[in-house]
């Protein structure tokens, strides 16, 4: 870690240990927004992480990396990643960004350029935190531009994922916005899949640490379940995986400015850590016992996030396709130098 | 629970150096001459495929002995340096196996431990590619436990007197030296009264017999001890220090790409038998395997870089290993669920030739080197767990 990551790390945690409280998760859990959180993180100026002009690319995309995860070690109940995309995004176009939270998703529909403003029709479906947020980013697949609208100019439908984060659906019928140039709903969707798997990697090394304590606490047969070995394999392979997703969603916030990198380590990120909320949140569970399976034990809060992050902007097959097929076009012998550039 | 702590294990992305391109070019360029010729079920022996000629040919390169001192025959270059020539030789199923036991431990370890008449004798050697190792640690009652070995060595007038068997040692048969732990004392601890030696393998009193696996190759032997007399100075390091040595030998051998790329010749054979346009789930699992290499091999270049540092990164070691070997052993299975056919050792397609080999040998992916459930212990007492 570079002494900025070091320092927002440190920050970070500090930040999140005061603020995201069980009470704050209980409370999001039933659709309330954490404005008190919301206001710290913004304070602290974490919202320009990746924004920031004078940080070299690099270093901003370590930083980036170092916060995602430790708030979603936290869990934090709000858009903190979608902001800082957005913001990132809009700086690099010389476009201001609105204040408070912003979110993005890819738009089902068209755009259309009328006059200064940019025209949005269709819909954009489990939009994360969209009635939290102030302005969305939205863009087609193969479009040259994005739009930023604010949210309350479209139709909201409330929805929300497996952990009742709001994912809503967002209609817009014609709805005027800024046009964005030189992003395409495709630059959203990579950058979404990053910010899922980051957090699939903070909330797996949570759930790591969870219940490797509760191995070390819970006794049967007159001793912590921590010393059956059956218990040390299954976590031992658990911690595997946390490290593998993990190191995934670095390589891939480390590449996703990068347009010669960015597909390969996206979607590498994408599939290792869908694989492991698999493996993951099943080893947890089983050490868990029966506790871990009421409302009232908080290992829920993670492993039902881990549930939805993993579909969220492409399960592993659909990113696996994609690869594959990448992969295939290079034939056996370019497989290796493919995956090596 | 504080979630700011870190974890008991560092993964840090790490990119290899500019620099190393160039060398991963010369690497690709020698192989492209030097290898293509060999028939892929050859080549899918990778590390277990034995041939002086090639190991000498590397030596001539400067790629063998890579970061030692130059007074060793070393070239002083970086341990990423190292890594990039090593899974690029990996990659394009290289017969490395005659050097390979010396390149990556043996060297190494008498860097480390032993004494300059030993570094000065047998390391120019290997850097030329010329000299080669076997490992003595397993017997036939010490395995896992490798702690329990019996083969012992006595210090007498004339020397040390060795007797015992050691077992499955990987080409011993066709090795000059072997470093091997014996018992040398009794200790109340089964650790201490361990020590390590170099052992000149054409000494009377050693016999050397290969043991045939179930493919019908001979790479490993049963290595008999009787009464056999080695100098004085076979010690390396210090005499009960064994154990700790071992130790740090066994680092050595965990930490490297092989521990994940034993099944690439395969993972060759299933993109080329895609074709271009694969359908749906042929697509997907290329896909699949991709990314688990893809983060594999990221989380092995930070243990090359904690190495580099000269961190012991022992704790990743044992997880990249344990996940490296789920995937190399998934290999075969992949091909088989993708194509249905028979594999053949006589079969016009290379696939099934490579995949006859690789079904056949995958499962001592997670044997050799420290089993799974040993590996996954020592993650365990990372973990705090034991
Ligand atoms: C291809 C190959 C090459 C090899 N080359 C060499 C070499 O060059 N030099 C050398 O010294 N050795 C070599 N070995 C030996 C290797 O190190 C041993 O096979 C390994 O250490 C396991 O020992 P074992 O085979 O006796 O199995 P055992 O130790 O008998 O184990 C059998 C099974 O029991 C499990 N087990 C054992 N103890 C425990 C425990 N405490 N908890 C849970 N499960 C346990 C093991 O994981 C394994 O599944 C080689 C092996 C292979 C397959």
């Amino acid at each position: 870690m570079n002494e900025t990551a070091l320092l927002i790390h440190d920050a970070a945690h500090r930040l999140f240990t005061q603020h995201v409280t069980p009470e704050v998760l209980r409370r999001a859990e039933v659709g309330e927004w954490c404005q008190d959180l919301w206001d710290a993180i913004d304070e602290a100026g974490f919202l320009d992480t990746l924004a920031d002009a004078d940080t070299p690319p690099d270093e901003r995309a370590a930083n980036a990396f170092v916060l995602l995860k430790a708030a979603a070690r936290h869990l934090v109940p709000a858009p903190l990643g979608e902001t800082m995309v957005v913001r990132a995004l809009l700086a690099a176009r010389k476009v201001r960004a609105p204040s408070g939270p912003l979110s993005f998703a890819v738009l089902e529909g068209h755009t259309h350029q009328h006059g200064d403003h940019a025209h949005l029709k269709g819909r954009a479906p489990r939009v994360p935190h969209a009635r939290n947020a102030q302005s969305l980013l939205l863009g087609t697949p193969d479009g040259r531009e994005c739009v930023l609208i604010a949210t309350r100019r479209g139709r909201l439908s409330q929805d929300a994922n497996i952990a009742s984060e709001p994912r809503d659906d967002m209609a817009f019928a014609d709805t005027a916005g800024t046009t964005v140039p030189g992003i395409s709903g495709r630059d959203l969707k990579l950058a979404g899949a990053t910010l899922r798997a980051i957090a699939i990697a903070g909330a797996l090394e949570r759930v790591l640490m969870q219940t490797v304590d509760y191995a070390r606490t819970r006794v049967q047969f007159g001793k912590p379940i921590a010393s059956f070995q059956a218990i040390q394999q299954q976590l031992a392979v658990l911690a595997g995986h946390a490290a593998a997703a993990s190191i995934a969603a670095e390589a891939a916030m480390a590449a996703l400015f990068d347009p010669n990198r960015r597909d390969l380590a996206v979607a590498v990120a994408k599939i290792r850590a869908g694989e492991a909320v698999a493996a993951g949140t099943a080893i947890a569970h089983q050490v868990h016992g029966a506790i871990g399976i009421t409302r009232e034990h908080s290992l829920h809060y993670a492993t039902r996030r881990l549930w939805s992050w993993r579909a969220e902007f492409g399960a592993e097959a659909d990113w696996a396709e994609e690869l594959g097929r990448s992969m295939a076009r290079e034939g056996g012998a370019g497989f290796w130098p493919a995956l090596t550039r | 629970m504080n979630l700011a702590q870190p974890l008991p294990f560092t993964f840090n992305l790490a990119t290899l150096p500019a620099e190393t391109n160039r060398l991963r070019t010369e690497v690709r360029d020698f192989l492209a001459r030097e290898i293509e010729a060999i028939p892929f079920e050859k080549r899918a022996q990778s590390w277990s495929g034995f041939d002086p000629a090639f190991s000498r040919k590397l030596g001539e390169r400067g790629w063998l002995g890579l970061t030692w001192p130059k007074q060793y025959g070393g070239h002083e270059r970086t341990a990423l340096e190292r890594y990039v020539v090593v899974e690029e030789l990996l990659a394009a199923g290289a017969p490395v196996a005659a050097h390979w036991i010396a390149d990556r431990q043996s060297g190494p370890l008498l860097l480390k431990f032993g004494t300059e008449d030993q570094r000065q004798r047998v390391l120019p050697g290997i850097a030329r590619g010329e000299t080669f190792f076997a490992i003595g640690m397993s017997e036939p009652d010490s395995g896992s436990d490798l702690a329990s070995v019996r083969t012992r060595a006595v210090r007498t007038n004339e020397g040390w007197r060795v007797t015992g068997t050691k077992l499955w040692s990987s080409w011993a048969h066709k090795s000059h030296y072997m470093i091997a732990v014996f018992r040398t004392g009794e200790g109340a601890q089964r650790q201490a009264g361990l020590s390590q030696f170099l052992v000149d393998l054409s000494l009377p009193g050693i016999r050397i017999r290969p043991i045939t696996d179930l493919t019908g190759h001979e790479h490993f032997n049963e290595v008999v001890f009787d009464d056999a007399l080695l100098p004085e100075d076979a010690l390396i390091g210090t005499e009960g220090d064994g154990w700790s040595q071992v130790t740090a030998e066994l680092a050595y051998e965990r930490s490297g790409p092989e521990r994940f790329l034993s099944s690439m010749m395969l993972v060759r054979q299933i993109v080329e038998a895609a074709g271009p346009e694969p359908r749906e789930r042929t697509a997907i699992a290329i896909g699949r395997m991709a990314a688990r290499l893809h983060a594999l091999r990221n989380l092995s270049i930070s243990v090359a870089t904690q190495l580099q540092r000269g961190e012991n990164p022992a704790l990743e070691a044992s997880l990249v290993k344990d996940v490296g070997a789920i995937f190399e052993q998934e290999i075969p299975d992949i091909a088989h669920d993708l194509f249905g056919q028979e594999p053949s050792a006589a079969s016009t397609e290379a696939l099934l030739r490579v995949q006859h080999y690789l079904t056949q040998t995958a499962p001592s992916f997670s044997l050799r080197g420290g089993t799974r459930e040993i590996l996954r212990g020592i993650i365990a007492r990372g973990l705090g767990l034991r």
